[in-house]
């Protein structure tokens, strides 16, 4: 078998295989520790390249016995006919016109002049003729013919079949004798043609519009052009109170207070809303939910990824990083460049004096994730760690798959496996884990600067630990001791004669030894020596990324297995996004610092574009882009392109300000519509892609259990640092360590926002159960789009969950305490406060009725209850909570 | 049922259909589904489903033995392993075998074995009840699995997928056929393992398949099933009249909230979920509580004997949820991975089951369930025919380290040929030498023997279709009744 794959090779059994299908999902290198080379996956692909080498041995070997067939490496190579004199006129034309065109726009974008996948070239004489795909003059027999067709195993373009006009045209050129004239005039035109999202970002003018008056910016001018050419009319503008509930939501996560509700509502200025938008993104709140947001496209956790839960007790220091990022407006180049290569030098400034505590936390973004330093296989524990955050880098800032070209080119994007290990290069020259099981599972660790304040503490802590220590031990061997002179005494008691005094002696020694007995298995048991040494203090650490000491290029890793390697790849970056002549990789160099710069580059086409679609999604419930992880030839098209390199140029423009971009799609007219659709224009665009109204859709799990808490008055404004419950309850303290399953969040820590509680890997802690419910994303996943359900294990949560029930219960009482409203008063005081509307004259009724109702029921049913009324407030209050208007945006 | 809070004017249907469009016609077909359980496929994604084929098995039990029982000592019996008991290893132990320790010896059978019933499956002793229903199992003796590892032996088990986080079996089965009471999950894991290395929620997860489909969970490997309960199902606060109150405010208020902000399928959808979780809420306890069985009954499998408590209810559970028509239920038995003091801690867990096992299968029989249900007893993989020895030398405390070469598992009921022996092993039950069945194999024969083509059984999900059986799996013909 050949070192680099082929075109078949490159193919699949699926024809058409997902965005990284193979390995997106590979959880954890440790995992397959003992699976070596059998991916399942892969060998598919090996029969199938079987089938057709015999497939394509048969028909060349009938139709050129005499040595036309060339075979090299095992493999043979069909021959292209050059065509005979006389004919080349008509054929050069038809060429010209029908055949070269069609290679160059849907064969050139992957087999073209920049990339060849699977080595293939289908747009020059020479490479169609070493592609060896084409049987000259029999149509059926050439493999190019079989897999536009779709017939076979290979489907080709793996985008979408061409249209019968096309096969007919190909297979007539191919029947006709395959003919392909000496000069290529068009050879140098390919790299122009390719997938949209691999062009440079315009700058498009916004389009003209016929109801000029709607439109409040170009973002409207965009959305409002497409509306028309469909003959949508938008949807009436929101009132006042779904709006501020709306960007209030949006932007930070938390409901509005009643004053600010008041305040909107009496602002009849035009910059009412403006000023709304500018008070939420200043608020810190903007940074806890948008922070969230970003971690969600990362592999954030508190612990590793390795079964066991395995603390990582500084990882909080990354999540406060992003969220205090987004807080601070941090350009986004920035943002991009700190996660990937730590602090950035400013200019002026030397590299040691600006060292600051949250850029170094930054590289987090990189070390922590789904693995762990305890595997038998340690060369594929690496690997795998790689491969995890090569993916991770190209879904989350370059929207490409580039997992896929894991263990062949990349199936439809121009990724070559090579490149991808290029890559891979760059990773395997960082250390991310520190190659030993000490530590914190293996997680690289940095210390962080000391300063007199940290050291004197540390000195205390150090202090305090000691006597702990002994104190412990005292217990344990004191313990011991005692009971060994316990058992001595009542060895001796026993061998004496028998007596009334003896046996009360006895007795009360058995006694004793009974209660040390249960003393010192508690302590033992409790581990508390244990738990004592596992808290020793230590100074102040970070996880973090460094280069290792001698940075190189690695090998091609076959089929991803780190025992099998291949050719070199040297470090570098991706061909086929081309804006320039890409950094050079210093020797020192891991290569992060140029990737960072590589990527965060105004000109590269995919990063601004992937970033302000995220933006847009997280606004409008669903992208520009819909894919928002995949950007490549397998992702959605954007349904609004310009719109899309519009927002991309203002981003560039705005200093790369998250704010200032969020803030002009949230002023648009398009953001503050209302959700109710226009009649007519679901049956012309069911899906709302064009956006004549907003999109109701649920509110993600933190928004639901922090505005609960909200609501019932209960949510702590407590934000930053550590929340892993490392205490002796929660600790196995035997090595290795981990939290218990059943670990409780500590009290502190438990009513702050979601994004402030502690994130494990397997499922999340009892105390948090609703995000194991509700869609909370998966920690080992890049997820971008989260899918909302809805099944009845999350609607028997909402109806029977304690948590529901005390934080409404909560809500009851406090309205019950203002002695000064009437119930009336007291379900518009709800109204305000959970819907952000006021009450409805049906609202007071329905809850006038269902209060009695339900009063008279605790009453008929005998129902222990101190307080019959505030058990009936209590169920209204839930009803609130949990109905649809509470869950969901409008 | 009419809510007391609805508008006044009009109905909950009336004012559906002045919806009119689409929208308005599914909630319709919702209501309907109420109403007739086998309207409404596209609203319901629990209603059955018919299979590709007819076939006998309508639901399977997986009697799901965690750790990986020991094939030698129960079922293999290999008279070489005897006669050369303490000597060395006489077959290489290949590269990816370097976690077994070169000084291993062979070890025989812990106990005594002989032919049972008329098929004359080798049994041991340990397993005296299930000994007398030889001839009613269907046995695989040369099954092969892909890792020597519990995390990835049982998640290729579980999902087809060594590496991959994939629906499972459970799910695909459940979305395949849905379900025949509308009332209960379709799908029911009892007491899985949940933690550690070698649990995870995902062994029951319907990963992309619509949600509905994943397993529901009742407690778990380390919590008395006696204990257990699935999550947030009742209230036991509330009579059921007034949690009906309230559940008639809530689907009031969201009809209200459509009316109002307009059409929403995800509205619908909740609707459609708050109904269903409040019959499941005064269904399942019911159909969970076995304190209505007889007292013959509970003896049968063991209930109430100190040994066989814990999974002789379960297996009544399983019972009484086949009945009630749930199309999947895994009952996990876990501790089978007996890597030292084997003597004494297989015979524990043989015993555990031994009687439960046996009773499940003549209660199904009793009642005409067994022919339409398909029973499966089986670890993740089996266990080397050599000693492990963890701990001490002495030979008290050996055990047997994993072995994914061979193992043996059985079937009973819906569609499977009785008293078959498939598969042979080598001289010491260290690899298969005929008829291996592979977990892929196995998974299409599942499939098929409920109706369905492994192959024709799809998702596309991320643009290319999803199998249980990804690009493997042969129908094990032979076994087939």
């Amino acid at each position: 078998m050949g070192a680099s794959p082929t075109l078949f090779e490159s193919g699949c059994v699926y024809g058409n295989l997902s965005p990284r299908a193979c390995g997106s999902d590979l959880r954890t290198g440790t995992i397959r520790q003992d699976i070596g080379p059998s991916f399942g996956h892969v060998r598919s692909c090996k029969n199938w390249t079987q089938d057709i080498k015999q497939k394509l041995m048969l028909v060349t070997g009938s139709l050129f016995p005499s040595g036309a067939v060339a075979a090299r490496l095992g493999f043979l190579f069909a021959t292209l006919a050059c065509g005979l004199p006389g004919q080349t006129v008509d054929r050069g034309a038809f060429f010209e016109s029908k055949i070269r065109p069609l290679l160059v726009t849907r064969c050139g974008s992957c087999h073209g002049d920049q990339v060849q996948m699977g080595g293939k070239q289908l747009t020059s004489k020479d490479g169609m003729h070493r592609a060896g795909v084409v049987v000259a003059g029999d149509a059926n027999a050439s493999p190019l013919v079989e897999a536009v067709r779709y017939t076979g195993k290979v489907k080709m373009p793996p985008t979408g079949k061409l249209s019968d006009e096309e096969i007919q045209l190909l297979e007539k050129w191919i029947s006709d004798g395959a003919f392909w004239p000496e000069t290529d005039p068009q050879a140098k035109t390919i790299s122009a043609v390719g997938h949209w999202a691999f062009q440079p970002v315009k700058s498009p003018a916004a389009p003209a519009i016929k109801d000029t008056a709607w439109a409040y910016s170009d973002i409207d001018r965009f959305i409002l052009a497409k509306l028309e050419e469909k003959g949508i009319k938008p949807a009436g503008d929101a009132n006042k109170y779904t709006l501020l509930r709306r960007a209030s939501l949006d932007l930070t996560g938390l409901l509005p207070t009643r004053a600010e509700i008041d305040a909107f509502v009496n602002d009849s200025s035009p910059e009412a809303f403006a000023h709304v938008v500018d008070r939420l993104l200043a608020s810190p709140a903007y940074g806890d939910r948008w922070g969230r947001h970003w971690l969600d496209i990362t592999y954030y956790a508190d612990t590793t990824g390795y079964g066991r839960r395995i603390p990582l007790p500084e990882a909080w220091r990354y999540r406060d990083y992003v969220i205090e990022s987004f807080n601070d407006d941090k350009p986004y180049d920035q943002f991009v460049k700190e996660q990937l290569a730590g602090p950035q030098d400013e200019p002026g400034k030397k590299k040691k004096e600006k060292k600051d505590l949250s850029a170094i936390a930054a590289t987090g973004f990189l070390v922590l994730g789904p693995w762990s330093w305890g595997s038998y296989d340690r060369a594929q524990t690496l690997l795998d760690a790689a491969d995890l955050q090569v993916d991770m880098v190209g879904r989350t800032f370059l929207g490409l798959t580039l997992g896929c070209a894991r263990c062949h080119d990349h199936k439809f994007d121009p990724i070559p496996n090579k490149e991808y290990y290029g890559l891979i290069g760059v990773f395997l020259s960082t250390k991310t884990l520190a190659m030993n099981n000490f530590g914190d599972g293996g997680v690289n660790m940095v210390p962080l600067p000391v300063n007199t304040e940290i050291a004197k503490r540390y000195a205390e802590e150090m202090e305090q630990y000691d006597r702990r220590v002994a104190e412990a031990e005292v217990a344990e061997k004191g313990y011991a001791k005692e009971r060994e002179e316990v058992e001595k005494r009542i060895t001796e008691l026993k061998a004496k004669a028998k007596s009334a005094e003896n046996d009360a002696e006895l007795k009360a020694a058995e006694e004793q030894l009974t209660a040390l007995k249960a003393k010192s298995e508690y302590a033992a048991d409790k581990q508390i020596l244990e738990f004592v040494k596992y808290k020793k203090p230590r100074l102040p650490y970070v996880y973090a990324a460094e280069d290792l000491d001698m940075p190189q290029d690695t090998r091609i890793a076959r089929r991803g297995d780190a025992h099998q390697l291949g050719e070199f790849a040297p470090r570098g970056f991706l061909t086929a996004v081309n804006y320039g002549k890409p950094p050079e990789i210093e020797p020192t160099s891991s290569g992060r610092k140029e990737l960072a710069e590589w990527i965060a580059n105004e000109k590269n086409p995919l990063t601004a574009r992937v970033y302000v679609n995220r933006l847009w999604h997280h606004l409008f419930g669903d992208g520009i882009v819909g894919s928002t992880e995949n950007f490549g030839a397998r992702g959605d098209a954007p349904t609004h392109p310009e719109l899309l390199d519009h927002l991309a140029s203002r981003l560039v423009a705005n200093g790369w300000s998250t704010k200032k971009t969020i803030r002009e799609i949230v002023l648009s007219h398009v953001y503050q519509l209302a959700s109710t659709a226009t009649p007519g224009s679901l049956e012309l665009d069911p899906d709302n892609k064009l956006l004549a109204h907003a999109n109701r859709r649920r509110m993600e799990v933190e928004t639901i259990r922090d505005t609960i808490l909200q609501v019932a008055g209960n949510l702590d404004p407590g934000r930053g640092g550590p929340s892993l419950p490392l205490t002796e309850q929660n600790m196995h303290t035997i090595a290795p360590f981990f939290l218990e399953d059943d670990t409780v969040i500590e009290d502190p820590i438990k009513n702050r926002r979601t994004v402030y509680q502690p994130v494990m890997r397997n499922s999340q802690m009892a105390p948090i159960d609703i995000l194991n419910l509700f869609d909370f994303k998966d920690p080992d996943q890049v997820v971008g789009t989260r899918i909302p359900t809805v099944v009845p294990t999350q609607t028997l949560y909402l109806l029977n969950a304690p948590f529901v029930k005390d934080e409404a219960a909560l809500l009851a009482r406090r309205l019950l305490s203002d002695k000064t409203l009437d119930d009336g008063a007291r379900v518009s005081a709800l109204m305000i406060d959970a819907l952000n509307r006021p009450a409805t004259p049906r609202d007071v009724a329905q809850a006038a009725e269902f209060i009695a109702k339900t009063k008279d029921g605790i009453i008929t049913a005998k129902l222990p209850t101190s307080d019959a009324t505030q058990d009936a407030w209590a169920r209204y209050c839930h009803v609130i909570l949990v109905s649809s208007e509470f869950l969901y945006r409008r | 049922m009419r809510s007391p809070y609805e508008p006044k004017s009009g109905g909950r249907r009336q004012f559906l259909q002045t919806l009119g469009g689409g929208f308005g016609s599914l909630a319709l077909a919702a209501l309907a589904a109420e109403d007739q359980a086998r309207a409404a496929q596209t609203a319901n994604p629990l209603a059955p489903k018919p299979p590709h084929f007819p076939a006998k098995a309508k639901r399977v039990i997986l009697l799901w033995m965690q750790g990986g029982p020991s094939q030698m000592d129960l079922f293999d019996y290999k008279p070489r392993l005897k006669a050369e008991a303490g000597q060395p290893v006489p077959f290489a132990l290949n590269a990816s075998a370097i976690r077994f320790d070169k000084s291993a010896k062979l070890m025989p059978a812990i106990s005594e074995m002989k032919r049972m019933g008329e098929c004359g499956m080798w049994m041991s002793d340990v397993l005296p009840n299930l000994g007398r229903k030889a001839d009613e199992l269907c046995w695989l003796r040369a099954m092969v699995t892909d890792s020597a590892i519990h995390a990835g032996a049982i998640r290729i088990f579980q999902t087809g997928s060594l590496q991959f986080v994939r629906p499972s079996m459970g799910s695909w089965i459940t979305y395949g056929l849905g379900s025949e009471n509308q009332n209960l999950p379709g799908f029911v894991v009892i007491s899985p393992v949940l933690y550690g290395d070698d649990g995870s929620p995902l062994h029951y997860s319907n990963v992309f398949l619509p949600s509905i489909y994943q397993g529901t969970r009742l407690g778990d490997s380390r919590t008395p099933v006696k204990k257990s309960k699935i999550g947030y199902l009742e209230d036991p606060t509330l009579p059921t009249a007034l949690q009906r109150q309230d559940l008639d405010l809530i689907q009031a208020r969201n009809r209200m909230d459509m009316e109002d902000a307009g059409q929403d399928r995800n509205i619908e959808g909740l609707i459609q979920s708050y109904e269903l979780s409040f019959r499941m809420q005064v269904t399942a306890p019911d159909v969970f509580d076995i304190s209505k069985e007889s007292q013959a009954t509970m003896d049968l499998y063991g209930v109430g004997q100190e040994d066989t408590d814990n999974f002789g209810r379960k297996c009544l559970m399983a019972r009484r949820l086949a009945e009630a028509g749930v199309r999947f239920i895994q009952v996990t038995d876990g501790g089978w991975d007996h890597h030292d003091k084997i003597d004494k801690n297989l015979r524990k867990s043989a015993k555990g089951i031994d009687q439960p096992v046996a009773g499940l299968l003549t209660d199904l029989k009793a009642r005409g369930l067994l022919d339409d249900t398909l029973v499966i007893w089986t670890g993740e993989f089996g266990r080397t025919p050599f000693d492990q020895t963890l701990s001490a030398a002495s030979v008290n405390n050996a055990g047997r380290d994993h072995n994914p070469n061979c193992w043996t598992m059985f079937m009973a009921g819906g569609g499977v040929k009785p008293g078959t022996i498939f598969g042979e092993t080598d001289d010491y039950a260290w690899k298969g030498v005929n008829d291996r069945v592979h977990v892929h194999d196995l998974h299409a024969t599942i499939l098929h023997l409920l109706g369905l083509n492994h192959e024709k059984l799809t998702y596309r999900y991320s643009g290319r279709d999803f199998r249980l059986t990804d690009v493997f799996g042969n129908v094990v013909k032979q076994i087939l009744a």
